[in-house]
Protein backbone atom coordinates (compact mmCIF):
# COMPACT_ATOMS: atom_id res chain seq x y z
CA UNK A 1 0.00 0.00 0.00
CA UNK A 2 1.33 3.44 -0.66
CA UNK A 3 1.64 5.88 1.68
CA UNK A 4 1.29 9.61 1.63
CA UNK A 5 4.42 11.54 1.53
CA UNK A 6 2.83 13.97 4.20
CA UNK A 7 2.11 10.87 6.59
CA UNK A 8 5.33 9.67 5.74
CA UNK A 9 7.27 12.99 7.05
CA UNK A 10 4.46 13.55 9.67
CA UNK A 11 5.91 9.40 11.06
CA UNK A 12 9.82 9.95 11.03
CA UNK A 13 9.28 13.52 13.12
CA UNK A 14 7.26 11.97 15.62
CA UNK A 15 9.52 9.29 15.88
CA UNK A 16 13.07 11.40 15.97
CA UNK A 17 11.53 14.54 17.70
CA UNK A 18 8.26 13.47 20.03
CA UNK A 19 6.75 15.80 21.80
CA UNK A 20 7.25 16.12 25.56
CA UNK A 21 5.30 13.43 27.45
CA UNK A 22 3.85 12.05 23.88
CA UNK A 23 4.67 8.94 22.16
CA UNK A 24 3.24 7.12 18.74
CA UNK A 25 4.32 4.45 16.72
CA UNK A 26 2.98 3.05 13.76
CA UNK A 27 1.84 -0.41 13.47
CA UNK A 28 4.25 -2.27 11.53
CA UNK A 29 1.13 -3.86 9.18
CA UNK A 30 -0.79 -0.37 8.93
CA UNK A 31 1.01 2.44 8.81
CA UNK A 32 -2.07 4.27 9.19
CA UNK A 33 -2.73 2.78 12.83
CA UNK A 34 -0.75 4.45 16.09
CA UNK A 35 -0.08 3.43 19.22
CA UNK A 36 -0.31 6.42 21.38
CA UNK A 37 1.06 7.58 24.87
CA UNK A 38 0.20 10.78 26.82
CA UNK A 39 1.62 11.48 30.19
CA UNK A 40 -0.70 13.23 32.58
CA UNK A 41 0.23 17.10 33.02
CA UNK A 42 1.91 18.39 35.87
CA UNK A 43 -0.52 19.92 38.34
CA UNK A 44 -3.84 17.83 36.64
CA UNK A 45 -5.62 15.19 38.29
CA UNK A 46 -4.41 13.02 35.76
CA UNK A 47 -0.82 13.15 36.67
CA UNK A 48 0.31 9.75 38.98
CA UNK A 49 1.86 11.29 41.94
CA UNK A 50 1.55 8.41 43.95
CA UNK A 51 3.36 6.19 41.62
CA UNK A 52 6.18 9.00 41.79
CA UNK A 53 6.11 9.03 45.39
CA UNK A 54 6.11 5.44 45.84
CA UNK A 55 8.54 3.95 43.49
CA UNK A 56 12.17 3.07 45.35
CA UNK A 57 13.62 3.15 41.94
CA UNK A 58 13.93 7.03 40.14
CA UNK A 59 13.82 5.26 37.23
CA UNK A 60 10.68 4.49 37.36
CA UNK A 61 9.46 7.82 37.30
CA UNK A 62 8.93 7.73 34.32
CA UNK A 63 5.79 5.82 35.03
CA UNK A 64 3.35 8.57 36.69
CA UNK A 65 -0.21 8.98 34.45
CA UNK A 66 0.58 7.63 31.10
CA UNK A 67 -2.62 6.92 28.89
CA UNK A 68 -2.80 5.15 26.19
CA UNK A 69 -4.38 5.78 23.06
CA UNK A 70 -5.36 4.56 19.48
CA UNK A 71 -5.20 6.97 16.47
CA UNK A 72 -6.00 6.43 12.80
CA UNK A 73 -5.65 8.04 9.83
CA UNK A 74 -8.33 7.57 7.57
CA UNK A 75 -7.86 7.61 3.55
CA UNK A 76 -9.43 11.10 3.36
CA UNK A 77 -6.15 12.20 5.89
CA UNK A 78 -5.90 15.05 5.97
CA UNK A 79 -8.83 16.62 4.20
CA UNK A 80 -10.51 14.65 7.44
CA UNK A 81 -9.20 14.76 10.90
CA UNK A 82 -7.70 11.48 12.14
CA UNK A 83 -9.64 8.97 14.75
CA UNK A 84 -8.37 8.68 18.12
CA UNK A 85 -9.60 7.25 20.99
CA UNK A 86 -8.06 6.45 24.68
CA UNK A 87 -7.85 2.86 25.56
CA UNK A 88 -6.99 3.57 29.47
CA UNK A 89 -10.30 4.04 31.20
CA UNK A 90 -10.45 7.98 32.32
CA UNK A 91 -12.52 10.07 34.52
CA UNK A 92 -13.01 13.55 32.11
CA UNK A 93 -16.13 15.11 31.39
CA UNK A 94 -14.82 15.55 27.20
CA UNK A 95 -14.03 11.66 27.30
CA UNK A 96 -16.58 8.73 27.56
CA UNK A 97 -16.36 5.24 28.87
CA UNK A 98 -15.26 4.08 25.67
CA UNK A 99 -12.15 6.43 25.52
CA UNK A 100 -14.32 8.60 22.64
CA UNK A 101 -13.39 12.05 23.06
CA UNK A 102 -15.12 15.38 22.37
CA UNK A 103 -12.69 17.59 20.98
CA UNK A 104 -13.62 20.54 18.44
CA UNK A 105 -10.21 20.17 16.01
CA UNK A 106 -11.28 16.48 15.63
CA UNK A 107 -14.83 17.46 14.35
CA UNK A 108 -16.03 20.53 12.91
CA UNK A 109 -12.75 22.78 13.30
CA UNK A 110 -10.38 20.40 12.12
CA UNK A 111 -8.06 21.90 9.32
CA UNK A 112 -5.51 20.13 7.11
CA UNK A 113 -2.87 22.41 8.79
CA UNK A 114 -3.48 20.40 11.86
CA UNK A 115 -0.95 16.95 12.15
CA UNK A 116 -0.67 14.51 14.31
CA UNK A 117 1.51 15.90 16.90
CA UNK A 118 -0.64 18.79 17.15
CA UNK A 119 -3.59 16.55 17.69
CA UNK A 120 -1.77 14.70 20.55
CA UNK A 121 -0.80 17.87 22.19
CA UNK A 122 -4.54 19.53 21.85
CA UNK A 123 -5.78 16.15 23.77
CA UNK A 124 -3.01 16.36 26.52
CA UNK A 125 -3.80 20.33 26.99
CA UNK A 126 -7.73 18.86 27.03
CA UNK A 127 -6.45 17.25 30.30
CA UNK A 128 -5.13 19.92 31.94
CA UNK A 129 -8.07 21.73 30.87
CA UNK A 130 -11.62 19.89 31.38
CA UNK A 131 -14.53 21.54 29.61
CA UNK A 132 -17.25 20.33 31.78
CA UNK A 133 -19.88 22.82 29.34
CA UNK A 134 -19.15 20.70 26.61
CA UNK A 135 -19.56 17.29 27.77
CA UNK A 136 -19.41 14.23 26.46
CA UNK A 137 -19.58 12.11 29.96
CA UNK A 138 -23.05 13.88 30.97
CA UNK A 139 -22.62 12.23 34.45
CA UNK A 140 -18.56 12.62 34.77
CA UNK A 141 -19.41 16.71 33.58
CA UNK A 142 -22.16 17.43 36.35
CA UNK A 143 -20.03 15.77 38.97
CA UNK A 144 -17.31 18.70 37.66
CA UNK A 145 -19.83 21.52 37.74
CA UNK A 146 -21.69 20.56 41.31
CA UNK A 147 -18.25 19.62 43.05
CA UNK A 148 -14.92 20.34 41.15
CA UNK A 149 -13.04 19.10 44.29
CA UNK A 150 -14.36 15.78 44.60
CA UNK A 151 -15.01 15.33 40.71
CA UNK A 152 -10.98 15.47 40.76
CA UNK A 153 -10.27 13.26 43.47
CA UNK A 154 -12.09 10.32 41.63
CA UNK A 155 -9.95 11.84 38.29
CA UNK A 156 -7.25 11.49 40.36
CA UNK A 157 -8.30 7.77 41.96
CA UNK A 158 -9.07 6.57 38.18
CA UNK A 159 -5.44 7.81 36.57
CA UNK A 160 -3.81 5.84 39.92
CA UNK A 161 -6.05 2.53 39.36
CA UNK A 162 -5.84 2.23 35.57
CA UNK A 163 -2.99 4.96 33.84
CA UNK A 164 0.15 3.05 34.06
CA UNK A 165 3.08 2.91 32.06
CA UNK B 1 -31.00 -2.99 24.63
CA UNK B 2 -34.19 -4.65 25.89
CA UNK B 3 -33.99 -7.73 28.11
CA UNK B 4 -37.55 -8.88 28.57
CA UNK B 5 -40.26 -7.95 25.87
CA UNK B 6 -43.43 -6.31 26.06
CA UNK B 7 -46.26 -7.94 24.60
CA UNK B 8 -48.96 -5.33 24.03
CA UNK B 9 -45.93 -3.11 22.68
CA UNK B 10 -45.29 -5.58 19.72
CA UNK B 11 -48.34 -7.61 19.36
CA UNK B 12 -46.95 -9.42 15.73
CA UNK B 13 -43.26 -9.64 16.54
CA UNK B 14 -40.74 -12.54 17.57
CA UNK B 15 -37.78 -11.12 18.85
CA UNK B 16 -34.53 -12.90 19.01
CA UNK B 17 -31.96 -12.03 21.53
CA UNK B 18 -28.93 -12.84 20.47
CA UNK B 19 -25.22 -12.59 22.15
CA UNK B 20 -22.07 -11.80 19.57
CA UNK B 21 -19.14 -12.67 21.03
CA UNK B 22 -16.23 -10.45 18.90
CA UNK B 23 -12.64 -12.19 19.03
CA UNK B 24 -9.74 -9.50 19.77
CA UNK B 25 -8.04 -10.44 16.66
CA UNK B 26 -11.18 -10.90 14.59
CA UNK B 27 -9.96 -10.44 11.22
CA UNK B 28 -12.36 -7.74 9.78
CA UNK B 29 -8.12 -7.42 8.37
CA UNK B 30 -8.31 -10.40 5.94
CA UNK B 31 -8.48 -9.15 3.24
CA UNK B 32 -8.50 -4.96 1.88
CA UNK B 33 -7.78 -3.27 -1.59
CA UNK B 34 -4.45 -2.46 -2.15
CA UNK B 35 -5.26 1.69 -2.28
CA UNK B 36 -7.34 1.89 0.27
CA UNK B 37 -6.56 2.52 3.92
CA UNK B 38 -7.56 -0.57 6.04
CA UNK B 39 -9.72 0.55 9.31
CA UNK B 40 -8.61 -1.19 12.32
CA UNK B 41 -11.20 -3.15 14.07
CA UNK B 42 -11.47 -0.97 17.35
CA UNK B 43 -12.35 2.06 14.67
CA UNK B 44 -14.46 0.14 12.60
CA UNK B 45 -16.16 -1.45 15.54
CA UNK B 46 -16.88 2.03 16.49
CA UNK B 47 -18.42 3.34 13.35
CA UNK B 48 -20.88 0.03 13.48
CA UNK B 49 -21.52 1.25 17.41
CA UNK B 50 -22.79 4.53 16.28
CA UNK B 51 -25.10 3.19 13.35
CA UNK B 52 -26.62 0.35 15.70
CA UNK B 53 -27.64 3.46 17.91
CA UNK B 54 -29.23 5.38 15.82
CA UNK B 55 -30.87 2.75 14.42
CA UNK B 56 -30.74 0.74 10.82
CA UNK B 57 -33.17 0.25 7.97
CA UNK B 58 -37.01 -0.86 8.53
CA UNK B 59 -35.50 -1.74 12.47
CA UNK B 60 -36.18 -5.60 12.08
CA UNK B 61 -32.69 -6.15 13.33
CA UNK B 62 -30.98 -3.82 15.82
CA UNK B 63 -28.05 -4.11 17.83
CA UNK B 64 -25.63 -3.00 20.65
CA UNK B 65 -22.90 -2.80 23.38
CA UNK B 66 -24.03 -5.70 26.02
CA UNK B 67 -21.80 -3.74 28.24
CA UNK B 68 -21.25 0.49 27.58
CA UNK B 69 -17.81 -0.49 29.45
CA UNK B 70 -16.38 -2.56 27.62
CA UNK B 71 -13.57 -1.03 26.13
CA UNK B 72 -12.32 -3.36 23.03
CA UNK B 73 -16.26 -3.97 22.35
CA UNK B 74 -16.13 -7.82 22.56
CA UNK B 75 -19.61 -8.29 23.44
CA UNK B 76 -22.94 -7.33 21.34
CA UNK B 77 -26.77 -7.87 22.04
CA UNK B 78 -28.35 -8.21 18.92
CA UNK B 79 -32.22 -8.23 18.41
CA UNK B 80 -34.08 -9.69 15.68
CA UNK B 81 -37.94 -8.81 14.64
CA UNK B 82 -39.59 -12.20 13.16
CA UNK B 83 -40.21 -11.88 9.80
CA UNK B 84 -43.83 -12.09 8.80
CA UNK B 85 -45.89 -14.81 7.37
CA UNK B 86 -43.35 -17.30 9.25
CA UNK B 87 -43.59 -19.42 11.90
CA UNK B 88 -41.64 -16.81 13.48
CA UNK B 89 -44.19 -14.24 13.63
CA UNK B 90 -46.27 -13.99 16.44
CA UNK B 91 -44.13 -15.01 18.90
CA UNK B 92 -42.39 -13.93 21.33
CA UNK B 93 -39.30 -15.40 22.75
CA UNK B 94 -35.88 -14.53 24.31
CA UNK B 95 -33.37 -17.10 22.50
CA UNK B 96 -34.61 -20.00 22.21
CA UNK B 97 -35.02 -20.91 18.67
CA UNK B 98 -34.75 -23.90 16.34
CA UNK B 99 -32.89 -23.10 13.50
CA UNK B 100 -30.50 -25.70 11.54
CA UNK B 101 -27.59 -23.50 12.59
CA UNK B 102 -28.22 -23.00 16.18
CA UNK B 103 -27.21 -25.49 18.66
CA UNK B 104 -29.94 -26.85 20.57
CA UNK B 105 -27.80 -27.20 23.58
CA UNK B 106 -26.47 -23.99 24.26
CA UNK B 107 -28.06 -21.96 21.23
CA UNK B 108 -24.64 -21.26 19.57
CA UNK B 109 -24.50 -20.06 15.53
CA UNK B 110 -22.41 -22.58 13.92
CA UNK B 111 -20.10 -21.04 11.60
CA UNK B 112 -19.86 -23.53 9.27
CA UNK B 113 -23.37 -23.58 8.77
CA UNK B 114 -24.27 -20.00 8.37
CA UNK B 115 -22.88 -19.01 4.90
CA UNK B 116 -22.23 -15.30 5.89
CA UNK B 117 -20.00 -16.56 8.75
CA UNK B 118 -18.44 -19.68 6.98
CA UNK B 119 -17.28 -16.97 4.36
CA UNK B 120 -16.34 -14.16 6.32
CA UNK B 121 -14.75 -11.22 4.83
CA UNK B 122 -14.06 -7.83 6.16
CA UNK B 123 -16.54 -5.83 4.42
CA UNK B 124 -19.33 -8.21 6.81
CA UNK B 125 -20.68 -6.39 9.76
CA UNK B 126 -22.89 -7.44 12.63
CA UNK B 127 -25.46 -5.70 10.93
CA UNK B 128 -24.89 -8.42 7.72
CA UNK B 129 -25.08 -11.16 10.14
CA UNK B 130 -28.33 -10.17 11.48
CA UNK B 131 -30.12 -9.85 8.55
CA UNK B 132 -28.56 -12.80 7.68
CA UNK B 133 -29.90 -14.89 9.89
CA UNK B 134 -33.24 -13.10 9.55
CA UNK B 135 -33.24 -14.38 5.71
CA UNK B 136 -32.56 -17.60 7.13
CA UNK B 137 -35.44 -17.66 9.30
CA UNK B 138 -37.99 -16.49 6.38
CA UNK B 139 -36.27 -19.35 3.77
CA UNK B 140 -38.36 -21.93 2.29
CA UNK B 141 -36.74 -24.64 4.90
CA UNK B 142 -37.13 -22.76 7.88
CA UNK B 143 -39.96 -21.07 8.07
CA UNK B 144 -42.22 -23.57 9.21
CA UNK B 145 -39.81 -25.23 11.77
CA UNK B 146 -42.06 -26.22 15.00
CA UNK B 147 -40.62 -23.53 17.76
CA UNK B 148 -39.96 -24.05 21.15
CA UNK B 149 -42.56 -22.37 23.56
CA UNK B 150 -42.41 -18.69 23.56
CA UNK B 151 -40.52 -17.32 26.65
CA UNK B 152 -38.06 -20.04 26.80
CA UNK B 153 -34.50 -19.30 26.94
CA UNK B 154 -31.29 -21.36 26.43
Amino acid sequence: MSLPKRIIKETERLVADPAPGITAAPHDDNLRYFDVTIQGPDGSPFQNLSARRLSPDPSQNYSDGVFRLELFLPEEYPMSPPKVRFLTKIYHPNIDKLGRICLDILKDKWSPALQIRTVLLSIQALLSAPNPDDPLATDVAKHYKENEADAQRVSREWTEKYAHA
Amino acid sequence: MPTTLNREATPQTLLLHALLQLSRHLSFASFTTPTMAKIPRNFRLLEELEKGEKGIGDGSCSYGLEDSDDIMMSHWNGTIIGPGHTVHENLQFVSRVNLPFVSQVDGKVDPNKLPVLAHWNRNHSIETVLVEIRREMASFNNRKLPQPPEGSTF
